[in-house]
């Protein structure tokens, strides 16, 4: 997403938050382990990502033959299997909020691998403030 | 919530990772992109 926003000379006015379910203590190292770059906040009751209208997946749909291609992926990659600590059928989900606060882009997954593209999202975006002309 | 496209977005406040809080409200003004991490591994 990052690099998408700077190819498309947005980083410097869009505002990204991801929102984790970790313990609030645990916020600052969870960032500098998953190397995110945004404001990283935490919804441990899962109230906001029910508001949200996610859900938990299917059974059928977690472990599907896509998913458990990603996991070999990362394995390849020298990512670490983990003992779950959250809900395995949490899945994510991704918005896109106008500047008026009106939602613009909305994608609910059905499995944990599912991602839209960063540019799909970064065209719902409202265009650019033009800077100051000379 | 439902989550159709040009209605207003729940607003929110959580704990972010500087100890604080971060509202959607406050935001207003700017275009936001909220992620919800997935769990995968």
């Amino acid at each position: 997403m990052r690099d998408e926003l700077i190819r498309q000379g947005r980083i410097d006015d869009v505002t990204v938050a991801v929102i984790t379910f970790a313990n609030a203590d645990r916020l600052a190292t969870y960032r500098q382990l998953l190397d995110i770059d945004f404001d990283v906040l935490t919804d441990p009751d899962r109230n906001v990502y029910w508001a949200y209208g996610l859900g938990r997946g299917r059974l059928r749909d977690i472990y599907r033959w896509q998913t458990l291609l990603q996991y070999a992926r990362l394995l390849r990659e020298g990512k670490k299997l983990r003992r779950p600590t959250e809900d395995t059928r949490q899945l994510g989900g991704d918005f896109v909020i106008g500047a008026d606060g009106r939602l613009r882009f909305a994608f609910h997954p059905v499995a944990p691998d599912d991602r839209p593209r960063a540019s799909d999202m970064i065209a719902a975006l409202g265009q650019a403030e033009p800077g100051p002309s000379c | 919530m439902s989550n159709n496209i040009g209605e207003f977005a729940p607003d929110f406040t959580l704990p972010d990772h500087h100890g604080g809080t971060w509202s959607l409200s406050a935001q207003r003004g700017h275009d936001v992109i909220v992620i919800f991490h997935r769990h995968l591994m």
